[in-house]
């Protein structure tokens, strides 16, 4: 038990952890970004397998990171929360006088009154100066000994910050058992059942999505949400990003969103004039250029080495439709077109390798069918970290902002009429930045005992 | 570009504040450490005055009012550079060192530059319309005081280093003139515990406020992004450094290597991460 007590073996498990959080963060890691562990698999198979072996690509979720942070949490309950510092022993006289000797403060003089109104006039300064006294027990008729102190509170910042840590850890541990989270692509219109959850559906009625004009990066994308309970609506909100919705302690979060490759109406452009196309219906192109239908839709086409189409995310970054054009007296043709590369087309041959032609017309607009990325978490150890936080915050401003500062003064008996004070002083901050204040208060002292 | 000048002009007399800086270091005048004064302050007048323009601008866009324009690497560096200087100003405002400035203002003097590089390099002063994810009013609270942490341990790796060089005057046989310029060891090194005993609280509370935000936006109260865990292997080492000085009553070298240890962690959570990771860095604004 000592050895888990010690600074050392504490400290050392704090740099462990922060060893093991460093090559966490610079080895992928699988659960944020799996194709990163895929390239690095595929590039590295010898090594891939070693970091793989020892779970290196999944440190954060480890057993042995677990047991880091476990290890942690039980140091920290056995060295600070078995230890309250309001069940510190009061010192008695022969303590205070054998303490100061080891203080860094320390002073003595020589006072010109008897040691009961030195003390006492020592007394009534130090509370004039905002310290609580005490008179230290076991003193005898002639001898008293004084402990002074002040900002008491601020010994309290050291138990209370690290039995927050324990909180946190612990509300970490209770989503880590009993929480549970989960993604859901739901396209406009539909639905999906909500995971553990029986009879629950979550509706998506309506995604918007707004971009920045210019560098058409996403300014808003918002879900018109509703919670079914077996066809009862239990919460209807839209959410966005920083506005959840929250029923309990089950969250529904936007996340993410994307174009499901369906597409409700597309426009092509030709000088002989527009056309609308629908999903499964052929349409003549006008000025008797033929039929066209559509075929398939990539939200976001690039084209591969080997000269295929594949879909590079499913944002419609780049959205492409290939149809199928039955020119009159031709051969019907595959046909990729680019919606926002309008000067171009791709003719597809019977192997699907792609090559640029002059575009015949345009894809003037194209309606897709989004959907919309929803990201459920129930964690009931949210207020325990909330909680343990809000303890944090309360703890390191007692620790590090309160000024705490004691005082041990002992009044014995000098040559005749005459008293000898001798005093010792201790701070929270350092001798350096107590030390004005202990002079001051030494001087002070030395006037109302002579 | 009227506040791309400005900042420029600000950033030259925040150059003009650390040479003085030094040459109060050799030469110990007064009218030094008062001209390094006025200098920074003018210079920080004219930064808030390009900063004022800048978020005029920033504000133009509908998405992007009443939020601080620290989503750019410009805007973040920029911010750094206030910090920084701010701090500085405050902590020998209050220990009248003077020759602090040589060993603080370096920094300052960088994120300056840094900022002002990245202006010309750019164009502009990088004004961008939040993405969803950063339209909350975290955004103006959990940066803010994480890049305050970080402006204090900027002084406090500052006077770390005047007190290994004062270690390294005293050490030595023949002790230059710099050796009685400079603070005693206990003074520079309880300077050095009190500035971390500052900024650690505050780093610890941006992280938590971080961590709030991320359960508003995304559910979830930590996710291991490479911000994230370097944010907290920084905490980590100044707990080190703290539970070092507290408990195993480490003083001098040994405790300022270690807090400058966790001055690099700082360094590499601001600057190095956005180059391991596209999330939560300023380069990507994600």
């Amino acid at each position: 038990m000592e050895m888990f007590r010690s600074v050392k073996f504490n400290v050392g498990l704090i740099c462990v952890l922060a060893f093991a959080c460093g090559v966490g963060s610079f080895i992928p890691q699988a659960a944020e970004s799996p194709e990163r562990v895929e390239v690095f698999l595929r590039a590295q198979p010898f090594w891939g397998g070693v970091l793989e072996g020892a779970g290196l690509f999944n440190v954060f979720r480890n057993w042995w990171f677990f047991s880091l942070l476990a290890l942690l949490g039980f140091d920290i309950a056995l060295c600070k929360c078995l230890r309250l510092p309001g069940l510190e022993p009061q010192e008695s006289a022969e303590e205070v006088a054998q303490s100061i000797g080891g203080r860094p403060l320390r002073a003595s003089f020589m006072g010109g009154v008897r040691p009961a109104a030195a003390a006492e006039a020592i007394r009534s300064l130090l509370r004039a100066s905002g310290y609580s006294v005490r008179q230290a027990p076991g003193a005898d008729s002639d001898r008293v000994a004084l402990c002074a102190s002040r900002h008491r509170l601020q010994r309290w910042g050291s138990f209370i910050s690290h039995s927050s840590m324990v909180v946190i850890l612990a509300g970490g541990l209770v989503k880590l058992v009993f929480g549970f989270q989960g993604s859901l692509a739901i396209p406009e219109g539909g639905q999906a059942p909500v995971p553990r959850r029986p009879g629950w559906e979550l509706a998506m009625d309506r995604f918007q999505v707004e971009h920045y004009q210019g560098s058409g990066s996403p300014k808003l994308f918002a879900s018109d949400l509703r919670l079914l309970d077996r066809g009862r609506v239990l919460a209807q909100k839209l959410i966005r990003v920083n506005k959840p919705m929250v029923i309990g302690r089950l969250g529904f979060y936007q996340e993410t969103w994307g174009a499901t490759g369906a597409w409700r109406s597309a426009t092509l452009s030709s000088p002989q004039g527009d056309v609308v196309l629908r999903p499964g219906r052929a349409q003549a192109l006008p000025g008797g250029r033929g039929r066209v239908s559509v075929g398939e839709l990539i939200p976001d086409i690039a084209i591969a080495e080997d000269g295929h189409a594949h879909q590079a995310s499913s944002e419609p970054r780049n959205p492409a439709l290939r149809v199928r054009w039955e020119a009159p007296g031709q051969k019907p043709r595959a046909l990729w077109l680019l919606r926002d590369e309008p000067d171009a087309a791709f003719a597809e041959d019977a192997r699907g390798v792609l090559s640029r032609v002059p575009p015949p017309f345009r894809l003037a607009a194209v309606d897709m069918v989004l959907f919309s990325g929803i990201q459920f978490v129930y964690d009931p150890g949210y207020p325990l970290i909330v909680a343990g936080a809000l303890a944090w915050l309360a703890g390191m401003m007692l620790l590090f902002y309160l000024h705490g500062r004691r005082l041990w003064v002992l009044v014995s008996p000098g040559t005749g009429q005459a008293c000898r004070v001798l005093m010792g002083g201790w701070n929270s901050q350092g001798p350096v930045a107590y030390r004005d204040e202990f002079e001051a208060l030494t001087e002070r002292m030395r006037e109302v005992s002579s | 570009m009227m506040e791309l000048v400005l900042f420029q002009a600000a950033a030259a007399l925040y150059t003009a504040g650390t040479v003085l800086g030094f040459i109060y270091l050799w030469n110990r005048g007064e009218r030094w450490s008062r001209w390094m004064y006025y200098l920074l302050a003018v210079g920080v007048a004219f930064h808030l005055a390009s900063s004022g323009l800048r978020l005029a601008a920033f504000w133009a866009i509908p998405e992007n009012r009443f939020f601080v324009p620290i989503n750019s690497f410009f805007g973040a560096l920029s911010a750094m550079t206030l910090a920084i200087t701010g701090t500085f100003i405050v902590v020998e405002g209050r220990h009248r060192l003077g020759i602090l400035g040589a060993f603080v203002l370096p920094w300052a003097w960088l994120a300056a530059a840094g900022t002002a590089f990245r202006g010309y390099s750019m164009g502009g002063t990088e004004i961008h319309g939040l993405a969803p994810a950063l339209q909350s009013y975290w955004m103006n609270i959990h940066p803010l005081v994480i890049m305050v942490s970080y402006a204090i341990f900027g002084n406090a790796f500052g006077v770390g280093l005047a007190l290994l060089i004062q270690e390294r005057q005293l050490r030595s046989k023949r002790p230059q003139e710099l050796c009685y310029r400079l603070p005693s060891i206990e003074e520079l090194d309880n300077l050095n515990y009190r500035l971390i005993a500052v900024a650690f609280p505050i780093l610890t509370v941006g992280i938590i406020m971080g961590g709030i935000w991320a359960h508003e936006a995304w559910g979830r109260f930590w996710g291991w992004d490479a911000k994230e865990t370097w944010s907290l292997i920084t905490a980590l080492i100044y707990a080190v450094f703290l539970h070092m000085r507290l408990v195993a009553g480490w003083r001098g070298r040994k405790a300022v290597y270690t807090s400058m240890c966790g001055f690099a962690c700082v360094l590499f959570t601001f600057i190095g991460v956005n180059f391991i990771s596209q999330l939560h860095g300023y380069l990507s604004a994600r």
